[in-house]
């Protein structure tokens, strides 16, 4: 038992020394929990495949009814909030917590304009007579896009909690680790959805 | 004029920090013209191959962007950063192979 426990303490150790300049951003636990969502997209992805090679038609057809634009500008706004959190690391890695404030307010902003963006696009889908039991692929899509929804959600609520942190002043240039646990799940977010919108909107 | 000076300006004095600002809006602007290139690209042109192939290629690209120069894994562990960059890996080749080779997909997971 006490050597299983040395072994994992070492694991840990040696993910958390072997970097070779720079030091791994946020913890262990943090990458755990953001290969546990990788992994549940991950999934999403294959069986969306899977049902893709059986129903080719209806796969094929699918993303004709869809709103490109929709897909395309919320591709544009989480690249942006993606590049305002790391303009809020540099800020706040340069000692400047109004810097990093003003930019994780951005980051905020781009997941409520993408909040913004897809609820136009539900409507849209409404209003063509486009719901989640249209056929196969619709409900996939749903399915898909609506639980990526829910994690632009919780990120936004872990940016939220982070800007109250910064603002307490529990951030400095030398310990700012729940911070960047913080910006690595928004990283992750926009990771998701990098393969969601070819995968969706542009394949056919 | 305000809103691209919040963009591109800043607050941070030191070299350092203006040179990674520079790389970062650079990165930004790459990866915004990835997305509208691959949108461009399977929106006026049938579906082939090459768009597969050129569309799967730049979401690997897109995601090695992000994880080594946004998230900041370029110089981090080696594993956590092999592990993030295999995932694109992964499944930009599933998402060919099962786009080009649907058949071979459907056969191999018929009951």
């Amino acid at each position: 038992m006490k050597d299983k426990l040395g072994s994992s303490f070492n694991f840990t150790a040696q993910i958390q020394n072997a970097s070779d300049e720079r030091p791994t951003p946020a913890n262990i636990a943090v990458w755990i929990l953001i290969w546990a969502e990788l992994s549940e997209f991950a999934l999403f992805f294959i069986v969306y495949l899977v049902v893709r090679s059986h129903n080719p038609e209806i796969f094929s057809e699918g993303p004709k009814h869809l709103n490109t634009l929709a897909g395309a500008l919320n591709t544009l706004v989480l690249l942006t909030s993606s590049y305002c959190v790391a303009r809020a690391m540099a800020g706040i890695r340069a000692g400047n917590t109004d810097t990093c404030m003003k930019w994780l307010t951005a980051t905020l902003a781009m997941g409520l304009t993408y909040c913004g963006i897809k609820a136009w696009e539900y409507h849209w889908n409404g209003e063509a007579g486009i719901d989640s039991r249209t056929d196969k692929f619709f409900t996939l899509y749903y399915y898909l896009t609506f639980n990526h929804l829910l994690h632009v959600l919780v990120g936004m609520c872990t940016i939220s909690w982070a800007m109250f942190r910064v603002q307490l002043g529990a951030f400095s240039p030398q310990q700012h680790e729940g911070l960047e646990g913080a910006a690595c799940y928004w990283h992750m977010i926009d990771l998701a959805w990098i393969i969601i919108f070819p995968l969706l909107y542009v394949l056919r | 004029m305000k809103i691209l000076k919040v963009i591109f300006g800043g607050d941070e004095s030191d070299k350092f920090a203006m040179t990674e600002r520079h790389w970062l809006i650079c990165f930004w602007l790459i990866l915004l013209a990835l997305t509208l290139m691959s949108v461009f690209i399977a929106e006026s042109a049938d579906p082939t191959a090459w768009t597969v192939l050129f569309v799967s290629m730049t979401v690997t690209l897109k995601g090695q962007l992000v994880i080594d120069r946004l998230m900041g894994l370029r110089h981090a562990n080696p594993l956590i950063r092999g592990l993030m960059l295999m995932y694109f890996y992964v499944l930009a080749l599933l998402i060919v192979w099962a786009l080009l080779f649907p058949e071979q997909l459907a056969a191999l997971t018929t009951l």
